[in-house]
């Protein structure tokens, strides 16, 4: 079955529109095992991710969990997270899972920050003119609520910031701000299975003023595009999860995704994806340390346009 | 030189003050280096002498002698003052050379600076600089040298008209009216162009053109409102002497000032500035040619043609290299000049192109910075940053280059991708480039889909048949 749906993915990615959007660093997916499992993770629960993917997923969490992420990528790139994830029930409502009321909710903060270095400064004759690099983040605060039992509504809202530094006239770094928010719903109609949906990037922005850069500088606004991305996962036995989800880029199509994860014994855990047209893979070893679960995760992203594949290493603490 | 050209639009700003002081110094070169690339591709002006054609860069001063098959090249190292050329004039084996560059102001940000001014007596081979004239080089470009007799005259935006009697060591002002020297007070002080037509002078101003027959000592202004048929705009951004039969006929390239009434257009005069002529009519004209009878203008939108005095004009399409394929990335031409045997040599500010056929075959002369060689890389953009909306404009489409070097034939494709590695564009697939060499591939700044891209840092793809593949960065700012 995995193979068919695979193949319906490879096809389909044929159809998938030009990229050059703002806010790309977004779209690449967070995280070692998110990664491993090919960037399907929007109906994953039980993840200090979760504010990234899909806030619907906080009320879930049975465990505040902070987590670290790394990227190892080629051609000068960085993509880095840092974030912490909880769930906030009602102290009359701790007793146990099935007491939870509409009072449940859940909240993240999380740090994305990526950017490129060793960008050659060239004027219009070829000549040298030093080096450029450039930081992108997305500063998130989600929050969401359990209105009902197997129901997790939320959202996201980040703040944006781009500096690029040397830019400006006076050799100082050009910087925009912008906001975007994220609407996720996590639904979970039976054990076992979860169903996700996010519309991601609603009015994400940026703003530019050039006025110190070129001598007739412009204010430009790059709008971010809106992506709805419908996923779900099944949990098969104890130890093997799958998930699948497709993602309709407003103006770049559909791409598809699928990830599955077998966890050996409870310590290792391993992971294949397929994301939109390349396979990846993880594997992850769960670790306690000063008496708390964690997990440290990696993945590589086997991207066949790359030099070498994008590797991230992660790590997961469950408080 | 796109600085040069806002300067003039926008020169009814004020002037701020500066201290910078420059060095005067002699060089002595022996040889100027050699090359088979001009100096840079911001063509600010071509003047030809006898079989020698000299150009004025935004990076030095070019010559060559054998139709561009070599160059000589000038720069600040040769004796040049700093920054690019923004006026030269030639008589005989005399150069003079002024130059200008970005300054950074504390309260005004970058603002152009003039650079000084340098002379050679013997074709190029010793130079002497001198500093600025003027109480600060900012704001004190000058775009225009004429020699009358013995007597060097600038013009100058900050500095006004200025003439020196002793090569250059001492400066007098001489606005071209009889007001002390205020370049804040009278826009006739603000110079743009000077040329000498017998033992006249003229002198382009923001006030309109003035006619000097005593060597400078008293005036004639002619402007858009004090004659019956007057210049198209008070803006005089170059002036041009066409000696036709026994007729001395001015050539004014004009904007305008603060008439609401005045316009960009081109106005002759065959009559000593009573009566002017328009042509051209809403064209950004920079500089002239003349063959005999034949004008060329070269202007924002191109170069034109008129062999009928001005009445009708040809307008040359945008050019095309005849034996590489390669395509001007630009419209913009800012001068023009005329060698021997009928041969049009056009500056843009994406560099060179000759005609010796009226256009029907052109050939483009561009510099970049040679791959190749131990530590020189493997390839880049250029510009880097890149707008699409600011440089190498055709068709509303910007224009980034991509070098690269293949050390043997091979088939080329380059791709560009987004921060997630996302297609943002095929610019070329499966193209044989037939020979080792440097090339340059051309990306729009828009996606497959011919939407523009976002701001930011794209990742460009270069696969070449049989070696490996290399890979760029390119930073797209509007």
């Amino acid at each position: 079955m995995l193979s068919g749906f695979l193949f319906l993915f490879a096809t389909s990615v044929f159809a998938y529109d030009a990229g050059g959007y703002a806010g790309s660093f977004l779209r690449m997916g967070l995280g070692a095992r998110a990664i491993g499992m090919g960037n399907a993770f929007t109906a994953v629960p039980q993840s200090a991710f979760a504010g990234f993917y899909n806030p619907g997923g906080l009320p879930f969490l049975e465990n505040p969990q902070v987590a670290f992420s790394g990227g190892i990528l080629s051609l000068d790139r960085t993509h880095n997270y840092v974030g912490f994830a909880t769930h906030l029930h009602p102290p009359t409502d701790r007793k146990s899972a099935d007491s939870r009321t509409s009072f449940d909710a859940g909240f993240s903060l999380g740090w994305v920050n990526s950017g490129v270095s060793n960008i050659d400064g060239r004027d219009s004759n070829g000549k040298p003119q030093g080096s450029f690099s450039s930081s992108e983040n997305a500063f998130l605060f989600s929050f969401a609520i359990r209105p009902l039992n197997r129901v997790g509504i939320g959202f996201s809202a980040k703040v944006l910031y781009t500096r690029l530094p040397k830019v400006k006239e006076d050799n100082s770094a050009l910087s925009t701000r912008g906001m975007g928010l994220d609407f996720g719903v996590m639904v979970h109609p039976v054990d076992r299975l979860f169903l996700g949906a996010v519309l991601q990037d609603v009015r994400s922005k940026y703003s530019w003023n050039t006025e110190h850069v070129w001598e007739r500088g412009t204010t430009t606004v790059d709008n971010f595009p809106k992506i709805l991305r419908l996923g779900g996962s099944y949990v098969f036995g104890k130890n093997f999860l799958i998930s699948m989800e497709s993602h309709y880029n407003f103006e770049q199509g559909w791409r598809f995704y699928s990830g599955a994860e077998y966890s050996y014994q409870n310590r290792l855990v391993g992971r294949v994806g397929f994301k939109a047209d390349h396979l990846t893979f993880g594997l992850g070893i769960n670790l306690k340390i000063w008496r708390l679960n964690s997990q440290v995760a990696y993945a590589y992203d086997a991207n066949p346009v790359l030099p070498w594949g994008d590797q991230f290493v992660s790590w997961m603490i469950e408080l | 030189m796109k600085k040069i050209v806002f300067l003039l639009v926008m020169f009814v700003f004020s002037m701020p003050v500066s201290s910078q002081v420059l060095q005067k110094g002699s060089w002595d070169l022996g040889k100027a280096s050699q090359s088979s690339r001009i100096s840079g591709n911001s063509i600010t002006d071509i003047l030809v002498n006898q079989n020698a054609v000299w150009l004025g860069t935004g990076a030095g001063l070019s010559k060559t002698t054998d139709d561009g098959e070599t160059w000589q090249n000038f720069g600040h190292a040769d004796g040049l003052g700093r920054g690019g050329v923004s006026a030269f004039t030639l008589a005989g084996d005399t150069i003079w050379v002024a130059t200008a560059f970005d300054s950074l102001t504390k309260d005004a940000g970058r603002l152009p600076a003039g650079g000084g001014l340098s002379w050679s007596a013997d074709g190029g081979l010793t130079w002497t600089h001198i500093p600025q004239p003027g109480t600060t080089p900012v704001q004190n470009v000058t775009f225009d040298i004429a020699i009358l007799h013995s007597t060097i005259w600038i013009a100058s935006y900050g500095g006004g008209l200025k003439k020196s009697e002793d090569w250059g060591q001492t400066w007098v002002d001489n606005p071209p009216d009889s007001f002390f020297f205020d370049p804040l007070a009278h826009l006739n002080h603000r110079a743009f162009s000077v040329i000498t037509v017998g033992n006249s002078l003229w002198v382009g101003t923001a006030a309109g053109i003035n006619r000097s027959l005593d060597g400078g000592k008293t005036w004639v202004n002619f402007n858009h409102t004090n004659e019956e048929h007057p210049i198209s705009g008070n803006f005089v951004v170059a002036l041009a002497h066409q000696r036709l039969g026994n007729r001395d006929v001015i050539w004014a390239a004009t904007i305008p000032a603060v008439d609401s009434t005045e316009f960009r257009a081109v106005s002759w005069s065959d009559d000593f500035g009573y009566t002017w002529h328009t042509t051209l009519k809403g064209n950004f004209a920079h500089n002239f040619a003349f063959d005999d009878s034949v004008v060329y203008v070269a202007t924002d939108s191109g170069l034109f043609k008129s062999a009928d005095g001005g009445q009708t004009w040809a307008h040359f399409p945008p050019v095309v290299d005849s034996q590489t394929g390669v395509a001007l990335l630009t419209t913009e031409f800012y001068s023009a000049g005329i060698s021997d045997g009928h041969v049009l040599w056009g500056g843009s500010n994406d560099g060179l192109v000759r005609t010796a056929d009226n256009g029907r075959t052109w050939k483009i002369f561009r510099t970049f910075e040679p791959l190749g060689q131990k530590g020189a890389g493997e390839t880049y953009a250029y510009p880097n940053p890149f707008s699409p909306l600011r440089q190498n404009v055709i068709n509303g489409n910007g224009h980034v280059r991509f070098h690269y070097y293949l050390p043997k034939p091979a088939t080329v494709s380059v791709r560009i991708y987004d921060f997630s590695m996302d297609l943002v564009k095929t610019v070329v697939s499966g193209k044989m480039r037939p020979a080792a060499g440097e090339y340059d591939e051309v990306w729009d700044g828009t996606n497959d889909a011919g939407n523009p891209v976002a701001n930011g840092v794209y990742f460009y793809k270069i696969e070449r048949s049989g070696l490996d593949p290399v890979w760029g960065k390119v930073m797209v700012l509007n």
